[in-house]
């Protein structure tokens, strides 16, 4: 009985190794700077956004702006800290070389690569929460807005951090950190300019629908944003696009979790 | 055990071949930015004081083409719109109008080229569902571009698109002056610094006549908007419009290219296909306009609410744009086809709508064979 224990191990022991390595990687990001500073900055856009309702706010088109713009800043920072968080992840093990102690352990590379996912999914997701109380709370509502819609836009932010967070890990695997870090951040805030100017120039030509194709393969990251259809007071999206969206989010995390983990496997560290 | 990664590694590849399809289905599905994609919001977010402390940053692209006009349309001078610093900082007043001496408005001012409206107020309160009297001015062919165009751009465009490239005209704001973005020399505290910015920048005395020039130059920036974000659906309504404004066939034909471009990638943005058909109209290709009419009234009585009330996704733009593309369309179908045919399809879309107050003047006056309908006086004005 307990000779087949050990032979099949529970369904919780492959995961523990997962958790203890996300909670790892969970601490040392908090003790790391780049968060403080987008808090800070974060802080700037509060401050603005208190001046501006002891003034007093003209009209509601501004309040709407002025929402519009605290929610834009915590989307865009909270993506910032889980690109930066992931994207650090295994070429920091590698320097320092703390990566070898920790495979020594009985803790697979998939283990590792999905703990470290995780954590980055996870920092991503708590570095949204704060912005939020920053950015949202604060902010003036002078028109109507859907909450439905906000919670929507959340979950799609969630849903876009799996996906960075994959990305980030797979990239890291050949690409320099500082490259990798510059070339992600252009993939997630500008891929939907890079594409619309790819498709553009090529509507109309013969080649219009193999670049509609071949242009699908960069991740589009605009589909993740509700935030201008919340602050512009539009209906929660349909279950068909929500669940669409979702499911974009899911097939890209699992196809680059599984490249990353493929490339892993393989890499000699 | 190597067997399942097999497979986990071909499914993985398999599924990434295919994952083009989910972003493809996507872009049918686009969100819209609600009330915040309307001129009167990005005027108004614009002119706000909080916007002048960001300066141009700003979020989306139709902020910036909106600053870019701006500037453009100005030969290249910032002026500071719609704000006076001064009198918020002496009396609290946030949000000022261009100062004009006292008593001066469009009914004492002699000056017949000054254009009370230059300030890009857009007179959109008026109550669609309501007033049949508002509508008086919707009987024409001419009339109904008209309402398209001034919700569509600024009075300075349309003064502007006058212009042809290289001129330039000067307009007297000696009664009615904005302060530009770099001050002038006595309100500028940086000394040098400020002299230096004042002769690189483009900048001119505010007291002196404002200098427009023509609008072409501003077409690059509507083209790479739109290659940028091809759902920027404005870009392609004024970037055609401007096209269509040169008046020459080749540019015409140019605007037609452009807005088809637009209807390829928005299929469903009713206003495209009206101004589709009104540069139709202006190439003499009145067959094809009313089908593009017909489609926009199509499309847009889909997406109109049933009583026609505003809301954050049908603005009175909206509400302009299609009463412009239902009334063309009756207009034109009674010049081609004659009064039975036009009635038929005015009842029909009538059958469509809950309320629609300018389509009930169209029809009573369809229904009274003898007399005149009110929009046949005018029904063949030239756009």
């Amino acid at each position: 009985m307990s000779t087949d224990s050990a032979a099949i191990p529970a369904p919780e022991s492959s995961l523990r190794p997962v958790a203890l390595v996300a909670r790892a990687v969970v601490l040392e990001t908090v003790r790391r700077r780049e968060f403080y500073v987008l808090a800070i900055f974060m802080g700037i856009f509060l401050a603005g956004a208190l001046i501006a309702e002891i003034v007093g706010i003209e009209n509601p088109a501004t309040g709407t702006f002025i929402l519009d713009l605290g929610l834009s800043l915590c989307v865009v920072f909270s993506q910032l800290v889980t690109l930066l968080t992931a994207a650090r992840q295994i070429p920091d093990e590698l320097e320092a070389r703390t990566l070898h102690p920790l495979l020594a352990k009985p803790v697979s590379r998939g283990q590792c690569l999905m703990g470290k996912w995780l954590a980055s999914v996870f920092v991503g997701v708590f570095a949204l929460g704060v912005m939020l109380l920053m950015g949202w709370v604060p902010a003036p509502k002078m028109e109507r807005y859907y909450d439905l819609t906000l919670l929507q836009a959340l979950v799609l932010q969630v849903a876009a951090f799996c996906v960075i967070a994959a990305l980030a890990l797979l990239s890291s695997l050949f690409i320099p950190k500082m490259l990798n870090m510059v070339l992600l951040a252009i993939i997630v805030f500008k891929s939907s300019t890079i594409i619309g100017f790819l498709q553009a120039r090529a509507a109309g030509t013969a080649l219009e629908d193999v670049v509609r194709w071949l242009t699908g393969y960069i991740p589009d990251f605009s589909h993740f944003n509700l935030v201008q259809a919340y602050t512009g007071g539009v209906e929660p999206v349909g279950f068909e696009t929500f669940t669409l969206r979702l499911a974009y989010a899911a097939v890209l995390s699992t196809i680059y979790l599984a490249a990353a983990v493929w490339v892993f496997n393989r890499r000699t560290v | 055990m190597k067997a399942t990664a097999r497979v986990a590694s071909a499914a993985a590849l398999a599924l990434f071949l295919v994952s083009p399809i989910l972003p493809l289905q996507l872009s049918t599905q686009t969100v819209g930015g609600g009330r915040g994609d309307s001129v009167e919001a990005a005027e108004q977010r614009n002119a706000s004081a909080f916007a002048i402390i960001l300066g141009e940053f700003r979020t989306n692209v139709s902020d910036m083409i909106f600053i870019k006009t701006e500037r453009y349309l100005d030969s290249g001078i910032a002026y500071l719109p719609h704000i006076n610093t001064d009198a918020m900082a002496q009396s609290g007043e946030i949000e000022t109008r261009r100062r004009q001496p006292a008593g001066h408005d469009a009914t004492t001012c002699t000056d017949p080229s000054h254009h009370h409206d230059h300030d890009h107020d857009h007179d959109h309160d008026h109550d669609h569902a309501t007033s049949e009297t508002d509508h008086e001015s919707t009987d024409s062919v001419a009339a109904l571009q008209r309402q398209v165009e001034q919700g569509l751009t600024t009075a300075k465009m349309r003064e502007a698109a006058a212009l042809k490239p290289g001129e330039t005209t000067g307009h007297d704001h000696t009664h009615e002056f904005v302060d530009t973005i770099i001050r002038t020399a006595e309100k500028d505290f940086r000394g040098f610094i400020g002299h230096l910015e004042r002769r690189v920048k483009p900048w001119r005395d505010p007291r002196l006549p404002h200098r427009h020039t023509a609008g072409t130059e501003l077409l690059p920036w509507y083209r790479l908007a739109t290659m940028s974000n091809p759902q920027f659906v404005r870009g392609y309504l004024i970037g055609a419009w401007w096209l269509k404004k040169q008046r020459t066939e080749e540019q015409t034909l140019e605007a037609l290219k452009f807005i088809e471009e637009g209807i390829a990638n928005n299929p469903n943005a009713f206003q495209l296909h009206l101004m589709r058909g009104h540069i139709l109209r202006a190439l003499k290709r009145d067959a094809e306009a009313l089908q593009s009419f017909r489609r926009a009234a199509d499309l847009g009585i889909a997406q109109r609410p049933p009583d026609g009330k505003e809301g954050p996704t049908w603005t009175s733009y909206n509400e302009d744009d299609i009463t412009a593309a239902i009334l063309l369309s009756v207009f034109i179908e009674r010049d081609t086809k004659g009064r039975e045919a036009a009635l038929t399809l005015a009842r029909e879309y009538r059958s469509r709508m809950e309320t629609f107050p300018p389509l009930d003047r169209v029809i009573r006056s369809l229904e009274q064979p003898t007399q005149t309908p009110q929009g046949n006086a005018n029904a063949s004005d030239s756009p």
